[in-house]
């Protein structure tokens, strides 16, 4: 019963969120200096295309009008159309899904696979070598800009090495083989940032966890520093460890945009850039809020699931 | 407890002398070089580095170790400015919806919905719509962080509204400006200042993202982002076009991210948690 009013508040709370995202986006539009529609249109456009404009988006009606009828398209699917390619915003979208869910998908999986070990062996043995390495190596990747990263990456591995492609991207549909060749790089350069962020929140919460008395309780037991770790400390330290990981996503989202330009992959986060470079509005709101959506829906799930990992939260 | 505290110190000093090395060179950018980092000299495009070009040309022939200097002011002028701008903004709002309780729901709603976007893509769609200039940067960098020093602030807020010397302050009527001058600011100022040194980290890294993105400080401002951008094309034939401006991007982002958590362990062991 508790749970069941806990997951109805949490998702009361995440469409308040979205609301104001929507409504921020939507004034974004408003915002900008000079006429909307004008802003629309682009540049050299004669004014009775701009009046045109006008007309087909409402925009000769008051504010709260425009919203409540754009919010309304939006709620059943419509995102408008691209003013730069006049195909509908979310067939757009779609077109560009396939690398962008590949890219993170790696991203996501390598990052943890590295990471949670590697934290975990940091905080198990603090002040070594493994440790402290780790602690020089976030320091400067949290310092470094993801795009020089990149290209450093490009320069020893791809120029220098000739081990992976320099840029593209290759489909999964095309052979593993190929795909898992093309993604190599773009995945270490936006997983890096992450994989640090992953590996000292680990770190941090492990140690707190291996000070514990059930800690030196199995110690005592006799089970091996294997057991203890991966039976005892690592589920005790699972929900910071989750929560960075739902929060990190936002991060990849903003690595997409970045990683996509290093690579050019054709994905979502060109498909951003060329939005923002043509001031394709529809297309700029359509992607802001779907994929805040993304991440809130993201934190919302990982908040209720909270719930099944660690049964210490009460309600 | 001992090691702890020469460790901080360590970090906190490693982060000033990084961040002295770039700060105090690019301050001294008009005695240090002779060159205009915006004068275009078709003659020595792509000049390698050596004593003509310290750091080399650029691809229309500007010198790369004079836009380094001067783009290192741009980068620390827009990080100072933000981090400015996003405390003071912060702060204000933070406090004020920690002590007006019906102001809150409102305000953290809204802080809620800004953070719902992801930082990054809410900065570039700021920049693009607002168009090239020094000041859309700082807003379109600014507006992402403030939800973080909201929340910050409404939480010292409202933990230190429950203290009882603050209590007892409003007990004997003392007017709330001078219970927030006397009490409220002095307990919050220390880990505001550590967060202070992160975003100033953060606006430096999104400046030249931005600039990167195609987004960033306009042109005519030397800046690391920007001249990273331009390299890209080139940045097989010229790799140090893009090496010098990324590594004083680097350091002084390692150096004002190793200052702050200097300051985090010195000023207060428990801020690790909070922040």
């Amino acid at each position: 019963m508790a749970f069941a009013v806990f997951a109805a508040r949490r998702l009361a709370s995440m469409i308040w969120v979205m609301l104001f995202v929507a409504l921020f986006v939507f004034s974004l539009l408003y915002l900008a200096p000079g006429d909307a529609a004008t802003v629309i249109a682009g540049e050299d456009t004669s004014p009775e295309d701009v009046e045109r404009i006008r007309k087909g988006l409402g925009l000769d009606q008051p504010f709260h009008q425009q919203f409540l009828i754009w919010l309304g398209n939006i709620l059943q699917g419509d995102f408008g159309i691209s003013i730069f390619s006049n195909i509908p915003v979310l067939e757009l979208i779609g077109q560009r899904l396939d690398p962008t869910i590949s890219l993170t998908l790696t991203t996501i999986i390598f990052s943890t696979l590295v990471a949670v070990p590697f934290g975990v062996i940091a905080a198990w043995r603090s002040g070594s070598l493994i440790d402290r390495s780790l602690m020089l190596f976030s320091a400067i990747c949290f310092a470094m800009p993801a795009f020089v990263l990149g290209y450093c990456l490009i320069l020893l591995l791809s120029l220098q090495l000739d081990l992976f492609p320099v840029q593209g991207f290759v489909p999964i549909s095309d052979g593993i083989g190929p795909f898992l060749l093309a993604i190599t790089l773009p995945t270490l350069m936006l997983g890096t940032v992450y994989i640090v962020l992953i590996a000292r929140i680990t770190r941090a919460t492990v140690m707190d966890v291996l000070n514990e008395d059930y800690i030196r309780t199995a110690r005592s037991r006799g089970l091996s520093e294997r057991e203890v770790l991966i039976r005892h400390a690592l589920p005790n330290a699972a929900v910071p460890i989750v929560t960075v990981i739902g929060l990190g996503f936002a991060l990849i989202i903003g690595g997409v945009v970045i990683t996509e330009t290093v690579f050019n992959i054709p994905g979502i986060g060109r498909l951003t850039v060329d939005a923002i470079n043509k001031r394709d509005y529809p297309l700029i709101q359509g992607i802001i809020i779907l994929t805040s959506a993304v991440y809130v829906i993201i934190n919302t799930i990982i908040d209720i699931l909270y719930v099944y990992i660690d049964p210490r939260i009460r309600l | 407890m001992r090691r702890g505290s020469s460790r901080m110190n360590s970090s906190y000093w490693m982060g000033a002398v990084l961040l002295g090395a770039v700060l105090v060179p690019s301050l001294l950018a008009p005695w240090l070089s002779s060159a205009d980092p915006l004068l275009i000299e078709p003659f020595s495009r792509f000049a390698q580095p050596g004593p003509e070009h310290l750091f080399g040309a650029d691809a229309l022939g500007r010198d790369v170790f004079s836009r380094t200097l001067y783009g290192g002011q741009t980068s620390l002028v827009v990080g100072a400015v933000v981090t400015l701008v996003t405390v003071a903004l912060g702060a204000t709002i933070g406090a004020t919806s920690g002590f007006f309780r019906p102001l809150d729901a409102v305000v953290m709603r809204i802080m809620d919905g800004l953070m719902a976007i992801p930082g990054l893509l809410l900065a570039i769609a700021l920049a693009a719509t607002f168009g090239n200039s020094l000041m859309t940067v700082v807003v379109a960098i600014a507006t992402p962080e403030v939800p973080r020093v909201v929340r910050l602030v409404r939480s010292l807020v409202l933990s230190l509204r429950e203290e009882l010397y603050v209590m007892a302050a409003v007990a004997v009527a003392t007017p709330r400006p001078v219970i927030i001058k006397r009490h409220i600011v002095p307990n919050a100022l220390p880990a505001l200042v550590v967060l202070a040194t992160y975003i100033c980290a953060a606006a430096i890294l999104t400046e030249a993202t931005l600039g990167f993105l195609g987004v960033g400080v306009p042109p005519e401002y030397p800046s690391w982002g920007n001249m990273i951008a331009e390299a890209r094309i080139s940045f097989q034939v010229a790799p140090w076009l893009i090496l010098f401006p990324s590594l004083f991007l680097t350091i002084t982002v390692l150096g004002v991210n190793l200052l702050g958590d200097g300051l985090r362990d010195s000023l207060d062991p428990k801020l690790a948690e909070k922040i």
